[in-house]
């Protein structure tokens, strides 16, 4: 019987090298069909590795330098009226004699001007952080902070047009993941953010936004 | 050894986690990444366990298809590459059951036509009825001696891939044993 066992274990052990073993798998093939079965179509595809905090760190920097914020302003305030028709309403919105036109939106103005300059600072203070792997209580303050005022904003009857809207809809998903943020930098939920700001192409539509507030700024 | 794709390349110093969660957010590479990752095992080891090129792949794009849909349900109890192994053995096991009802009414309507041939002739050596009788164990017995004595999975691996307790599956090592022992038996005898 012990002879038995000794052969069988032997006999076992050299099958690991000779029985069924496998050749190269077709790992191309096989991916084909995995891919068109487990990610539906639709899904963006993304051909180039992402490098996530470098590319924030650019885009908000761009952000920062290359636009005027408060143009944006007036699109935010006043759907219809062309981006910076009159940046005095940001200037005058609090005083007692400022033009009666800005009375009803004024408010906004400031709270909508100063709410794009923090979620940008935000982002570039995040990509920071994250790079030198400090910790993240900052940003995650800010971004309670900033997701209370995106909810102000959105639920202002008329305050935002549905374009601006809809940026913001995705900018208090990327802030709620933000103020969710585990006090650790460079782990998978900062992942997930990049790929919420990819995926819905947040900072390109920030961008743009800026820019047309830019171009029909008057000169 | 087939060169690294470039997502396995760009995630070669990534952990798994970093890759469910691209995964979870819909990255298919850091989906193609995961699989590059693992599927080389898997495979290897489904095809241990149906010896048949074809099943190897079926089953090893099942188990892909159905670790990315649950990927999210993933609890982190054990390794992320016991989840899939243990995955992959419950693809073979429950699709080598519909395999072996097809195959078995296909040998019935062969038998039904033909006189049935002779088994094999005498077994020229003892590695060929080692084989022979590990193959023709019954399926619960031959996963466990398999994954066992020929992958080198441990009795705690092997329960959670197969989800029955360790103790059961030490008792279906020795079963499975015993019979290839009486196997070799009858060999040593001739």
């Amino acid at each position: 019987m012990e002879h038995d066992d000794r052969l069988v274990e032997r006999e076992l052990g050299r099958l690991r090298d000779e029985w069924r073993v496998a050749g190269e798998p077709p790992l191309d093939p096989m991916w084909s069909a995995i891919e068109a079965r487990a990610f539906p179509v639709g899904v963006r595809r993304q051909d180039t590795p992402v490098a996530p905090f470098p590319r924030w760190l650019a885009l908000a920097a761009m952000l920062v330098l290359g636009f005027g914020l408060g143009q944006v302003v007036p699109r935010l305030a006043e759907p219809g009226r062309p981006a910076g028709a009159d940046p005095a309403l940001a200037v005058d919105a609090g005083r007692p004699d400022a033009d009666p036109r800005a009375t009803p939106d004024a408010p906004f103005v400031g709270i909508a001007s100063g709410y794009l300059e923090q979620v940008t600072a935000l982002l570039v203070t995040l990509a920071n952080e994250t790079e030198q792997g400090g910790a993240l209580d900052y940003s995650r303050g800010q971004a309670r902070s900033l997701l209370a005022t995106t909810r102000m904003l959105l639920d202002a009857p008329g305050a935002v047009d549905p374009t601006v809207a809809g940026l913001l809809d995705d900018l208090e998903l990327v802030l709620a993941q933000i103020a969710q943020l585990p006090n650790r930098p460079g782990g998978p939920d900062v992942y997930l953010i990049d790929q919420a700001l990819d995926q819905r192409d947040v900072l390109p539509r920030l961008r743009v936004m800026l820019a047309s507030a830019h171009d029909t700024r008057p000169y | 050894m087939p060169p690294p794709t470039a997502a396995a390349a760009w995630l070669d110093g990534g952990d798994d986690e970093a890759l469910i969660t691209g995964v979870l957010a819909g990255d298919r590479r850091a989906g193609r990444a995961l699989y590059d990752r693992h599927a080389p095992r898997v495979y290897r080891l489904v095809y241990r366990l149906v010896g048949d090129e074809e099943l190897a792949r079926e089953f090893t794009q099942d188990t892909f298809v159905k670790a990315f849909s649950r990927l999210g349900g993933f609890r982190r109890e054990c390794a992320l590459s016991t989840w899939l192994h243990t995955i992959a053995v419950s693809m073979v096991r429950s699709g080598m059951r519909r395999v072996t009802r097809f195959r078995t009414r296909e040998a019935d309507l062969v038998e039904a036509s033909h006189v049935a041939a002779p088994s094999a002739g005498a077994d020229p050596d003892l590695r060929e009825r080692l084989t022979r009788a590990l193959e023709e164990l019954p399926e619960k017995f031959r996963s466990v001696v398999v994954l066992h004595d020929v992958e080198g999975y441990t009795h705690q691996e092997i329960a959670v891939m197969t989800g029955v307790p360790e103790g059961t599956c030490k008792t279906r090592l020795a079963n499975g044993r015993a019979k290839l022992r009486e196997a070799l038996a009858v060999f040593a005898k001739e």
